[in-house]
Protein backbone atom coordinates (compact mmCIF):
# COMPACT_ATOMS: atom_id res chain seq x y z
CA UNK A 1 0.00 0.00 0.00
CA UNK A 2 1.28 3.30 -0.96
CA UNK A 3 1.73 5.50 2.15
CA UNK A 4 2.63 9.25 2.06
CA UNK A 5 3.57 11.07 5.01
CA UNK A 6 2.13 14.87 5.35
CA UNK A 7 6.00 15.85 4.91
CA UNK A 8 6.79 14.26 1.52
CA UNK A 9 3.27 15.30 0.04
CA UNK A 10 3.78 18.98 -1.16
CA UNK A 11 7.55 17.70 -2.35
CA UNK A 12 5.26 15.51 -4.53
CA UNK A 13 2.63 17.95 -5.70
CA UNK A 14 5.84 20.24 -6.43
CA UNK A 15 7.08 17.93 -8.81
CA UNK A 16 4.01 16.66 -10.56
CA UNK A 17 2.86 20.03 -10.65
CA UNK A 18 6.60 20.90 -12.51
CA UNK A 19 6.36 17.24 -14.67
CA UNK A 20 4.75 19.08 -17.58
CA UNK A 21 7.24 21.57 -18.15
CA UNK A 22 10.22 19.30 -17.81
CA UNK A 23 9.10 16.93 -20.21
CA UNK A 24 8.40 17.71 -24.00
CA UNK A 25 4.79 16.87 -22.87
CA UNK A 26 3.94 16.63 -26.32
CA UNK A 27 5.81 13.25 -26.87
CA UNK A 28 3.71 12.11 -23.85
CA UNK A 29 2.36 8.65 -24.90
CA UNK A 30 1.46 10.53 -28.38
CA UNK A 31 4.76 9.99 -29.82
CA UNK A 32 4.52 13.74 -31.77
CA UNK A 33 6.92 16.65 -30.63
CA UNK A 34 6.16 20.16 -31.37
CA UNK A 35 8.83 22.15 -32.60
CA UNK A 36 9.88 25.98 -34.17
CA UNK A 37 12.06 27.93 -35.74
CA UNK A 38 15.04 28.84 -33.75
CA UNK A 39 14.40 32.08 -34.16
CA UNK A 40 10.65 31.92 -32.34
CA UNK A 41 11.27 33.07 -28.78
CA UNK A 42 8.55 30.85 -27.03
CA UNK A 43 9.73 27.74 -25.75
CA UNK A 44 6.48 26.52 -24.44
CA UNK A 45 2.74 27.09 -25.94
CA UNK A 46 -0.39 25.88 -23.68
CA UNK A 47 -2.34 23.33 -25.66
CA UNK A 48 -5.43 26.27 -26.54
CA UNK A 49 -2.36 28.16 -28.20
CA UNK A 50 -1.65 25.34 -30.51
CA UNK A 51 -5.09 24.68 -31.09
CA UNK A 52 -5.71 28.20 -31.70
CA UNK A 53 -2.26 28.53 -34.69
CA UNK A 54 -3.61 25.07 -36.25
CA UNK A 55 -6.86 26.28 -36.41
CA UNK A 56 -5.76 30.07 -38.06
CA UNK A 57 -7.09 31.79 -35.13
CA UNK A 58 -3.65 33.18 -33.18
CA UNK A 59 -1.63 34.36 -36.61
CA UNK A 60 1.51 35.83 -34.92
CA UNK A 61 4.23 35.27 -32.26
CA UNK A 62 4.57 37.28 -29.08
CA UNK A 63 7.61 38.97 -31.49
CA UNK A 64 4.54 40.28 -33.73
CA UNK A 65 5.93 38.04 -36.67
CA UNK A 66 3.17 36.20 -38.34
CA UNK A 67 3.33 32.43 -37.35
CA UNK A 68 3.76 29.59 -40.78
CA UNK A 69 2.08 26.49 -40.19
CA UNK A 70 3.45 22.93 -41.52
CA UNK A 71 2.13 20.11 -40.85
CA UNK A 72 3.26 16.21 -40.87
CA UNK A 73 0.81 14.07 -43.08
CA UNK A 74 2.25 10.83 -41.54
CA UNK A 75 -0.82 8.66 -40.31
CA UNK A 76 -0.40 7.47 -36.75
CA UNK A 77 1.19 11.12 -35.37
CA UNK A 78 -1.04 12.94 -37.40
CA UNK A 79 -4.08 11.11 -35.89
CA UNK A 80 -2.68 11.74 -32.63
CA UNK A 81 -1.91 15.60 -32.91
CA UNK A 82 -5.11 16.20 -34.66
CA UNK A 83 -7.18 14.25 -31.58
CA UNK A 84 -4.67 15.13 -28.99
CA UNK A 85 -4.73 19.54 -29.86
CA UNK A 86 -7.37 19.57 -31.60
CA UNK A 87 -10.41 17.19 -30.79
CA UNK A 88 -10.58 16.73 -35.00
CA UNK A 89 -10.04 13.75 -37.09
CA UNK A 90 -7.96 13.85 -40.13
CA UNK A 91 -10.95 14.28 -42.00
CA UNK A 92 -12.27 17.11 -40.06
CA UNK A 93 -9.20 19.11 -39.89
CA UNK A 94 -8.70 18.96 -44.03
CA UNK A 95 -12.36 19.82 -44.07
CA UNK A 96 -11.91 22.83 -41.53
CA UNK A 97 -8.54 24.24 -43.80
CA UNK A 98 -10.14 23.61 -47.28
CA UNK A 99 -12.82 25.65 -45.64
CA UNK A 100 -11.18 28.77 -44.32
CA UNK A 101 -9.02 28.65 -47.93
CA UNK A 102 -12.27 28.14 -50.03
CA UNK A 103 -13.76 31.48 -48.60
CA UNK A 104 -10.48 32.98 -49.07
CA UNK A 105 -9.83 33.28 -45.24
CA UNK A 106 -6.39 31.78 -45.20
CA UNK A 107 -3.47 29.71 -46.75
CA UNK A 108 -3.25 25.97 -46.59
CA UNK A 109 -0.82 25.01 -44.10
CA UNK A 110 2.38 23.49 -45.92
CA UNK A 111 2.02 19.87 -45.60
CA UNK A 112 4.93 16.71 -45.99
CA UNK A 113 5.11 13.10 -45.98
CA UNK A 114 7.71 12.79 -43.75
CA UNK A 115 9.30 13.90 -40.33
CA UNK A 116 12.50 15.55 -41.80
CA UNK A 117 10.46 17.24 -44.32
CA UNK A 118 8.78 18.96 -41.66
CA UNK A 119 12.30 19.83 -39.65
CA UNK A 120 13.81 20.95 -42.62
CA UNK A 121 10.73 23.23 -43.56
CA UNK A 122 10.59 24.29 -40.36
CA UNK A 123 14.63 25.07 -39.69
CA UNK A 124 14.48 26.64 -43.24
CA UNK A 125 11.56 29.22 -42.36
CA UNK A 126 11.80 31.62 -39.83
CA UNK A 127 8.46 31.63 -37.25
CA UNK A 128 7.61 28.24 -38.75
CA UNK A 129 5.87 25.86 -36.51
CA UNK A 130 5.62 22.13 -36.77
CA UNK A 131 4.93 18.58 -35.12
CA UNK A 132 6.99 15.33 -35.96
CA UNK A 133 7.42 11.86 -34.76
CA UNK A 134 9.11 12.11 -31.31
CA UNK A 135 12.60 11.60 -31.49
CA UNK A 136 12.97 12.81 -35.68
CA UNK A 137 13.82 16.61 -33.76
CA UNK A 138 17.29 17.51 -34.43
CA UNK A 139 19.71 20.20 -33.06
CA UNK A 140 18.35 22.30 -36.29
CA UNK A 141 15.25 23.53 -34.27
CA UNK A 142 14.06 24.23 -31.35
CA UNK A 143 11.35 21.98 -29.36
CA UNK A 144 8.45 23.71 -28.09
CA UNK A 145 6.88 21.80 -24.41
CA UNK A 146 3.31 22.48 -23.66
CA UNK A 147 2.06 24.04 -20.43
CA UNK B 1 -19.26 27.71 -69.11
CA UNK B 2 -17.70 25.09 -71.81
CA UNK B 3 -14.20 27.01 -71.30
CA UNK B 4 -14.31 27.15 -67.52
CA UNK B 5 -15.08 23.94 -67.36
CA UNK B 6 -12.52 23.19 -69.77
CA UNK B 7 -10.29 24.97 -67.66
CA UNK B 8 -11.10 23.13 -64.24
CA UNK B 9 -10.94 19.73 -65.44
CA UNK B 10 -7.43 20.18 -67.38
CA UNK B 11 -6.53 21.98 -63.96
CA UNK B 12 -7.48 18.88 -61.76
CA UNK B 13 -6.05 16.47 -64.53
CA UNK B 14 -2.87 17.58 -64.49
CA UNK B 15 -2.68 18.44 -60.81
CA UNK B 16 -1.15 15.42 -58.49
CA UNK B 17 -1.35 17.47 -55.20
CA UNK B 18 -4.68 18.73 -53.68
CA UNK B 19 -3.79 22.66 -55.04
CA UNK B 20 -2.02 23.81 -57.95
CA UNK B 21 0.29 26.74 -56.71
CA UNK B 22 1.39 28.85 -59.68
CA UNK B 23 3.98 31.73 -58.69
CA UNK B 24 2.76 31.82 -55.38
CA UNK B 25 -0.80 32.11 -55.85
CA UNK B 26 -2.88 29.09 -54.60
CA UNK B 27 -5.53 27.42 -56.70
CA UNK B 28 -8.65 25.82 -55.59
CA UNK B 29 -11.54 24.41 -56.46
CA UNK B 30 -14.31 21.84 -57.12
CA UNK B 31 -16.56 20.37 -59.80
CA UNK B 32 -20.23 19.24 -58.43
CA UNK B 33 -22.78 17.07 -60.49
CA UNK B 34 -25.44 15.42 -58.94
CA UNK B 35 -29.17 14.31 -60.25
CA UNK B 36 -32.36 14.95 -58.57
CA UNK B 37 -35.86 13.52 -58.59
CA UNK B 38 -38.89 14.21 -56.70
CA UNK B 39 -42.94 13.80 -56.23
CA UNK B 40 -43.86 14.26 -59.82
CA UNK B 41 -45.86 17.42 -58.78
CA UNK B 42 -43.32 19.19 -56.45
CA UNK B 43 -40.17 21.19 -58.22
CA UNK B 44 -38.02 21.53 -55.12
CA UNK B 45 -35.38 22.88 -54.91
CA UNK B 46 -34.49 22.37 -58.63
CA UNK B 47 -36.93 23.84 -60.83
CA UNK B 48 -37.59 20.69 -62.84
CA UNK B 49 -37.09 17.96 -60.40
CA UNK B 50 -40.32 16.51 -60.59
CA UNK B 51 -39.29 14.75 -63.82
CA UNK B 52 -35.90 13.96 -63.09
CA UNK B 53 -32.99 16.11 -63.35
CA UNK B 54 -29.58 16.45 -64.13
CA UNK B 55 -29.89 20.41 -63.82
CA UNK B 56 -28.37 20.01 -60.60
CA UNK B 57 -24.83 21.07 -60.42
CA UNK B 58 -21.94 23.68 -58.81
CA UNK B 59 -18.65 24.82 -60.19
CA UNK B 60 -16.22 26.35 -58.62
CA UNK B 61 -12.63 28.01 -58.96
CA UNK B 62 -10.74 30.05 -56.27
CA UNK B 63 -7.31 32.00 -56.50
CA UNK B 64 -5.77 33.72 -53.33
CA UNK B 65 -2.20 34.92 -52.58
CA UNK B 66 -0.36 36.50 -49.50
CA UNK B 67 1.04 39.23 -50.59
CA UNK B 68 3.01 40.05 -47.95
CA UNK B 69 2.26 38.16 -44.39
CA UNK B 70 -1.04 39.16 -43.30
CA UNK B 71 -1.80 40.70 -46.27
CA UNK B 72 -4.16 38.37 -48.76
CA UNK B 73 -6.24 38.97 -51.85
CA UNK B 74 -8.35 36.11 -53.54
CA UNK B 75 -11.69 35.38 -55.57
CA UNK B 76 -13.75 32.78 -56.60
CA UNK B 77 -15.95 32.12 -59.73
CA UNK B 78 -18.70 29.93 -59.52
CA UNK B 79 -21.30 28.60 -61.83
CA UNK B 80 -24.66 26.02 -60.61
CA UNK B 81 -27.78 25.42 -62.11
CA UNK B 82 -30.99 24.60 -60.34
CA UNK B 83 -33.48 24.16 -63.28
CA UNK B 84 -34.84 27.53 -63.96
CA UNK B 85 -32.20 29.50 -62.62
CA UNK B 86 -28.42 29.42 -62.16
CA UNK B 87 -27.87 27.95 -65.90
CA UNK B 88 -24.16 27.73 -64.51
CA UNK B 89 -23.85 31.47 -65.62
CA UNK B 90 -20.62 32.31 -64.21
CA UNK B 91 -20.76 34.53 -61.20
CA UNK B 92 -17.91 36.43 -58.72
CA UNK B 93 -19.00 34.63 -56.05
CA UNK B 94 -16.35 36.58 -53.49
CA UNK B 95 -13.22 38.52 -53.93
CA UNK B 96 -11.90 40.18 -51.52
CA UNK B 97 -8.45 41.89 -49.61
CA UNK B 98 -7.82 40.79 -46.03
CA UNK B 99 -5.56 42.52 -44.02
CA UNK B 100 -4.52 40.99 -40.79
CA UNK B 101 -2.94 43.50 -38.14
CA UNK B 102 -3.58 40.79 -35.02
CA UNK B 103 -4.99 37.80 -33.70
CA UNK B 104 -8.04 39.87 -32.23
CA UNK B 105 -8.04 42.61 -34.98
CA UNK B 106 -8.42 42.31 -38.91
CA UNK B 107 -9.60 43.67 -42.23
CA UNK B 108 -11.12 42.40 -45.60
CA UNK B 109 -12.74 44.86 -48.48
CA UNK B 110 -14.51 43.67 -51.43
CA UNK B 111 -17.09 40.87 -51.97
CA UNK B 112 -17.11 39.09 -48.77
CA UNK B 113 -19.00 36.15 -47.20
CA UNK B 114 -21.56 35.96 -44.85
CA UNK B 115 -20.80 34.52 -42.16
CA UNK B 116 -24.55 33.84 -41.04
CA UNK B 117 -24.92 30.21 -38.69
CA UNK B 118 -22.35 27.95 -38.44
CA UNK B 119 -22.07 27.00 -42.34
CA UNK B 120 -23.49 29.98 -44.57
CA UNK B 121 -19.91 30.88 -45.72
CA UNK B 122 -19.09 27.55 -46.89
CA UNK B 123 -22.56 26.13 -48.15
CA UNK B 124 -21.14 25.80 -52.02
CA UNK B 125 -18.67 23.42 -51.46
CA UNK B 126 -20.56 20.22 -51.47
CA UNK B 127 -17.23 18.49 -50.07
CA UNK B 128 -17.19 20.40 -46.96
CA UNK B 129 -20.52 18.89 -45.64
CA UNK B 130 -21.87 15.24 -45.15
CA UNK B 131 -25.39 16.46 -46.78
CA UNK B 132 -26.33 17.23 -50.09
CA UNK B 133 -28.46 19.77 -48.88
CA UNK B 134 -27.75 21.54 -45.90
CA UNK B 135 -31.53 22.01 -43.73
CA UNK B 136 -33.28 24.51 -45.86
CA UNK B 137 -34.82 25.84 -43.25
CA UNK B 138 -31.62 28.02 -42.74
CA UNK B 139 -29.84 27.55 -45.99
CA UNK B 140 -32.65 28.21 -48.05
CA UNK B 141 -31.48 27.44 -51.87
CA UNK B 142 -33.89 29.49 -53.24
CA UNK B 143 -32.19 33.19 -51.42
CA UNK B 144 -28.60 32.04 -51.53
CA UNK B 145 -28.13 34.87 -54.34
CA UNK B 146 -29.19 37.44 -51.91
CA UNK B 147 -27.47 36.30 -48.58
CA UNK B 148 -23.82 34.57 -50.15
CA UNK B 149 -22.35 37.89 -49.89
CA UNK B 150 -21.77 41.42 -48.61
CA UNK B 151 -20.20 44.15 -50.99
CA UNK B 152 -18.66 46.44 -48.90
CA UNK B 153 -16.26 46.09 -45.60
CA UNK B 154 -15.60 44.07 -42.61
CA UNK B 155 -13.79 43.74 -39.26
CA UNK B 156 -13.18 40.40 -37.54
CA UNK B 157 -10.53 38.76 -35.28
CA UNK B 158 -10.14 36.17 -32.45
CA UNK B 159 -10.24 36.61 -28.92
CA UNK B 160 -8.83 34.33 -26.31
CA UNK B 161 -10.88 34.84 -23.32
CA UNK B 162 -8.81 32.61 -21.17
CA UNK B 163 -10.52 29.48 -19.51
CA UNK B 164 -14.22 31.02 -20.72
CA UNK B 165 -12.71 30.03 -24.35
CA UNK B 166 -11.86 31.85 -27.54
CA UNK B 167 -14.42 34.20 -29.30
CA UNK B 168 -14.38 34.59 -33.00
CA UNK B 169 -15.71 37.61 -34.36
CA UNK B 170 -17.01 39.47 -37.60
CA UNK B 171 -19.05 42.52 -38.31
CA UNK B 172 -19.42 43.19 -41.76
CA UNK B 173 -21.25 46.36 -43.65
CA UNK B 174 -22.14 46.97 -47.05
CA UNK B 175 -25.04 46.11 -49.66
CA UNK B 176 -26.20 43.09 -50.67
CA UNK B 177 -26.59 43.49 -55.06
CA UNK B 178 -29.48 40.86 -55.70
CA UNK B 179 -29.47 39.36 -59.43
CA UNK B 180 -33.14 40.58 -61.23
CA UNK B 181 -32.67 37.28 -62.79
CA UNK B 182 -32.17 35.28 -59.70
CA UNK B 183 -34.18 33.12 -56.87
CA UNK B 184 -34.44 35.36 -54.83
CA UNK B 185 -36.22 37.82 -57.00
CA UNK B 186 -38.57 34.92 -58.34
CA UNK B 187 -39.33 34.57 -54.42
CA UNK B 188 -39.72 38.64 -54.53
CA UNK B 189 -42.53 38.03 -57.39
CA UNK B 190 -43.74 35.24 -55.73
CA UNK B 191 -44.82 37.77 -52.63
CA UNK B 192 -46.71 40.03 -54.44
CA UNK B 193 -48.19 38.15 -57.21
CA UNK B 194 -52.00 37.65 -56.93
CA UNK B 195 -53.92 34.42 -58.67
CA UNK B 196 -55.39 37.46 -61.49
CA UNK B 197 -51.85 39.00 -61.50
CA UNK B 198 -48.73 37.11 -61.86
CA UNK B 199 -45.81 39.11 -62.06
CA UNK B 200 -42.01 39.42 -62.58
CA UNK B 201 -39.89 41.64 -60.60
CA UNK B 202 -38.20 44.07 -62.92
CA UNK B 203 -35.54 45.82 -60.24
CA UNK B 204 -34.19 45.29 -57.07
CA UNK B 205 -32.71 48.32 -55.02
CA UNK B 206 -30.43 46.75 -51.91
CA UNK B 207 -29.98 48.81 -48.83
CA UNK B 208 -27.06 49.23 -46.25
CA UNK B 209 -26.98 45.70 -45.00
CA UNK B 210 -25.11 44.75 -41.53
CA UNK B 211 -23.86 41.92 -40.45
CA UNK B 212 -23.34 40.57 -37.29
CA UNK B 213 -21.69 37.56 -36.13
CA UNK B 214 -19.69 35.49 -32.67
CA UNK B 215 -18.68 32.25 -32.93
CA UNK B 216 -17.59 30.98 -29.08
CA UNK B 217 -15.38 27.68 -28.91
CA UNK B 218 -16.17 26.77 -25.81
CA UNK B 219 -14.25 25.29 -23.03
CA UNK B 220 -15.83 21.67 -23.33
CA UNK B 221 -13.87 20.21 -25.96
CA UNK B 222 -15.56 20.06 -29.53
CA UNK B 223 -18.46 22.35 -28.51
CA UNK B 224 -19.02 25.72 -30.38
CA UNK B 225 -21.53 27.97 -30.65
CA UNK B 226 -22.53 30.88 -32.87
CA UNK B 227 -24.93 34.36 -33.21
CA UNK B 228 -25.30 35.76 -36.12
CA UNK B 229 -27.35 38.36 -37.34
CA UNK B 230 -28.47 40.07 -40.72
CA UNK B 231 -30.33 43.78 -40.90
CA UNK B 232 -31.04 44.58 -44.64
CA UNK B 233 -33.81 46.61 -46.59
CA UNK B 234 -34.70 46.59 -50.60
CA UNK B 235 -36.84 47.62 -53.00
CA UNK B 236 -37.37 47.02 -56.48
CA UNK B 237 -40.69 46.95 -59.18
CA UNK B 238 -42.43 44.09 -60.93
CA UNK B 239 -44.41 43.93 -63.65
CA UNK B 240 -47.29 41.48 -65.31
CA UNK B 241 -50.69 41.17 -66.58
CA UNK B 242 -53.84 41.21 -64.51
CA UNK B 243 -56.44 38.81 -65.55
CA UNK B 244 -60.43 39.59 -64.84
CA UNK B 245 -61.62 36.56 -63.26
CA UNK B 246 -65.38 36.93 -64.65
CA UNK B 247 -64.53 39.04 -68.39
CA UNK B 248 -61.07 37.63 -69.18
CA UNK B 249 -60.12 40.88 -70.35
CA UNK B 250 -56.58 41.70 -69.71
CA UNK B 251 -54.83 45.03 -68.68
CA UNK B 252 -50.76 45.94 -67.34
CA UNK B 253 -50.10 45.76 -64.06
CA UNK B 254 -46.75 47.65 -62.80
CA UNK B 255 -46.02 47.44 -59.00
CA UNK B 256 -43.54 48.63 -56.66
CA UNK B 257 -42.39 46.46 -53.62
CA UNK B 258 -40.40 46.62 -50.34
CA UNK B 259 -38.58 44.59 -48.04
CA UNK B 260 -38.16 46.36 -45.06
CA UNK B 261 -36.62 46.20 -41.77
CA UNK B 262 -35.49 42.80 -42.47
CA UNK B 263 -34.07 41.32 -39.16
CA UNK B 264 -32.57 37.75 -38.94
CA UNK B 265 -31.20 35.88 -36.08
CA UNK B 266 -29.69 32.36 -35.67
CA UNK B 267 -28.53 30.47 -33.00
CA UNK B 268 -26.12 27.62 -33.51
CA UNK B 269 -24.92 24.45 -31.58
CA UNK B 270 -22.22 22.33 -32.20
CA UNK B 271 -20.28 19.70 -30.99
CA UNK B 272 -17.75 17.34 -32.06
CA UNK B 273 -16.78 13.97 -30.49
CA UNK B 274 -14.17 12.28 -32.22
CA UNK B 275 -16.17 10.89 -35.28
CA UNK B 276 -19.67 12.11 -34.25
CA UNK B 277 -20.45 15.21 -35.27
CA UNK B 278 -24.13 16.81 -33.68
CA UNK B 279 -25.48 20.42 -34.74
CA UNK B 280 -28.96 22.44 -34.21
CA UNK B 281 -29.74 25.99 -35.04
CA UNK B 282 -32.59 28.11 -34.87
CA UNK B 283 -33.27 30.60 -36.92
CA UNK B 284 -35.77 33.98 -36.53
CA UNK B 285 -36.94 36.50 -39.47
CA UNK B 286 -38.75 39.27 -38.96
CA UNK B 287 -39.76 42.03 -42.20
CA UNK B 288 -42.58 44.03 -43.51
CA UNK B 289 -43.24 43.34 -47.06
CA UNK B 290 -45.31 46.52 -49.12
CA UNK B 291 -46.80 46.27 -52.39
CA UNK B 292 -48.20 48.98 -54.09
CA UNK B 293 -49.82 48.06 -58.08
CA UNK B 294 -50.42 50.54 -60.43
CA UNK B 295 -53.71 49.12 -61.09
CA UNK B 296 -57.27 49.86 -59.54
CA UNK B 297 -58.35 46.79 -59.95
CA UNK B 298 -55.23 44.69 -57.27
CA UNK B 299 -55.75 46.32 -53.53
CA UNK B 300 -51.89 47.20 -52.27
CA UNK B 301 -51.00 45.49 -48.70
CA UNK B 302 -48.55 45.80 -46.13
CA UNK B 303 -47.74 42.68 -44.55
CA UNK B 304 -45.24 41.99 -41.40
CA UNK B 305 -44.15 38.58 -41.88
CA UNK B 306 -42.69 36.65 -38.71
CA UNK B 307 -40.98 33.07 -39.56
CA UNK B 308 -39.01 30.83 -38.07
CA UNK B 309 -37.64 27.36 -38.45
CA UNK B 310 -34.81 25.07 -36.62
CA UNK B 311 -32.91 22.04 -37.19
CA UNK B 312 -31.28 19.37 -35.66
CA UNK B 313 -28.71 17.32 -37.34
CA UNK B 314 -26.29 14.15 -36.37
CA UNK B 315 -23.42 12.57 -38.90
CA UNK B 316 -21.02 9.76 -38.09
CA UNK B 317 -17.86 8.60 -40.02
CA UNK B 318 -17.91 4.95 -39.54
CA UNK B 319 -14.72 4.13 -41.91
CA UNK B 320 -12.28 7.00 -44.09
CA UNK B 321 -14.65 5.79 -47.10
CA UNK B 322 -17.73 6.05 -45.25
CA UNK B 323 -20.13 8.68 -43.53
CA UNK B 324 -23.80 8.20 -42.45
CA UNK B 325 -25.58 11.75 -41.43
CA UNK B 326 -29.69 12.58 -40.93
CA UNK B 327 -31.28 15.44 -40.01
CA UNK B 328 -35.20 16.91 -39.10
CA UNK B 329 -35.87 20.71 -39.75
CA UNK B 330 -39.21 22.52 -39.12
CA UNK B 331 -39.98 25.62 -40.35
CA UNK B 332 -42.94 28.05 -40.69
CA UNK B 333 -44.46 31.00 -42.62
CA UNK B 334 -45.72 32.20 -39.58
CA UNK B 335 -44.05 31.31 -35.99
CA UNK B 336 -47.17 32.96 -33.94
CA UNK B 337 -49.48 30.68 -36.00
CA UNK B 338 -47.91 27.10 -36.67
CA UNK B 339 -51.23 25.72 -37.43
CA UNK B 340 -51.42 27.40 -40.66
CA UNK B 341 -54.13 28.96 -39.54
CA UNK B 342 -52.77 32.48 -41.64
CA UNK B 343 -53.61 31.33 -44.98
CA UNK B 344 -56.81 29.65 -43.80
CA UNK B 345 -57.62 32.55 -42.57
CA UNK B 346 -57.41 34.73 -45.84
CA UNK B 347 -58.14 32.22 -47.85
CA UNK B 348 -55.07 32.39 -50.19
CA UNK B 349 -53.94 28.35 -49.40
CA UNK B 350 -54.09 24.90 -47.25
CA UNK B 351 -52.54 24.91 -43.75
CA UNK B 352 -49.59 22.63 -44.76
CA UNK B 353 -48.85 25.52 -47.00
CA UNK B 354 -47.29 27.75 -44.47
CA UNK B 355 -44.80 25.02 -43.24
CA UNK B 356 -42.11 22.30 -44.19
CA UNK B 357 -40.78 19.60 -42.37
CA UNK B 358 -38.30 17.23 -43.43
CA UNK B 359 -36.52 14.20 -42.69
CA UNK B 360 -33.55 13.31 -44.04
CA UNK B 361 -30.76 10.14 -44.66
CA UNK B 362 -27.09 10.87 -46.19
CA UNK B 363 -24.99 8.27 -47.26
CA UNK B 364 -21.11 9.91 -48.21
CA UNK B 365 -18.44 7.85 -49.21
CA UNK B 366 -15.24 8.91 -49.82
CA UNK B 367 -13.49 6.16 -51.84
CA UNK B 368 -10.55 8.48 -52.90
CA UNK B 369 -8.80 11.44 -51.82
CA UNK B 370 -10.50 14.80 -53.72
CA UNK B 371 -13.49 12.80 -54.89
CA UNK B 372 -16.79 12.43 -52.91
CA UNK B 373 -20.07 10.46 -53.46
CA UNK B 374 -23.35 10.95 -52.14
CA UNK B 375 -26.50 9.60 -51.66
CA UNK B 376 -29.45 11.33 -49.89
CA UNK B 377 -33.60 10.78 -49.49
CA UNK B 378 -35.65 13.24 -48.29
CA UNK B 379 -39.79 12.49 -46.41
CA UNK B 380 -41.10 15.92 -46.83
CA UNK B 381 -44.50 17.34 -45.04
CA UNK B 382 -45.80 21.14 -46.21
CA UNK B 383 -44.19 23.56 -49.18
CA UNK B 384 -43.53 26.40 -47.45
CA UNK B 385 -40.16 26.60 -49.38
CA UNK B 386 -41.49 26.12 -52.39
CA UNK B 387 -41.91 29.38 -54.19
CA UNK B 388 -42.57 27.49 -57.73
CA UNK B 389 -46.03 26.21 -56.24
CA UNK B 390 -48.89 24.92 -58.15
CA UNK B 391 -52.30 23.90 -57.62
CA UNK B 392 -51.26 20.01 -57.95
CA UNK B 393 -48.78 20.56 -55.38
CA UNK B 394 -48.17 17.25 -52.88
CA UNK B 395 -48.66 18.17 -49.49
CA UNK B 396 -46.11 15.04 -48.46
CA UNK B 397 -43.71 14.23 -50.83
CA UNK B 398 -39.98 12.49 -51.39
CA UNK B 399 -36.96 14.10 -53.03
CA UNK B 400 -33.85 11.78 -53.95
CA UNK B 401 -30.69 13.01 -55.15
CA UNK B 402 -27.32 11.71 -55.68
CA UNK B 403 -24.19 14.05 -56.40
CA UNK B 404 -20.43 13.43 -57.25
CA UNK B 405 -17.98 16.18 -56.33
CA UNK B 406 -14.36 16.34 -57.20
CA UNK B 407 -12.04 19.01 -55.62
CA UNK B 408 -8.63 20.07 -55.60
Amino acid sequence: MLRTSRRSLPTIMLVLSLFPLLVPAAALASGFVVIANSNVAESSLSKKELQAIYLGEKVKWESKRYIKISVLEDGTVYKNFLQTVLGKTPSQFDQHWVRMVTTGRASMPQSFGESKQVVDFVAGHPNAIGFVAAGQETAAVKTITLK
Amino acid sequence: MKSLLTVLVLLFLTTPALALDLADIEIHGFLSQGYIKTTRQNDFPVSNSGKGSFNFNDFAINFSKEIVPGLRAGLQLLAMDRGSYGNDKVTLDWAFGDYRLTDWLGFRAGKIKMPLGLYNESRDNDALRTFIFLPENEYYDYERDSVNAITGASVYGSVDLGTPGTVNYQLQIGTTPIPVDGASARNYSAYISTVEAPLTTTDIKAGTAFVHHLEWRTPVDGLRTTFSGLHNSFKGTATGIYTDPNTAATTAVNASWKFDKLHRYLFGLEYTFKDLVLAAEYQLDDYTVTAEYHNPLIENFVSKQQSDGWYVSATYRFTDWFELGGYYYEIYADRHHRDGSTFMDIGVGADWQTWQKEKVLTLRFDPIRNLVLKLEGHLIDGTWNMSEYTEASKRNWYLLATKATVSF
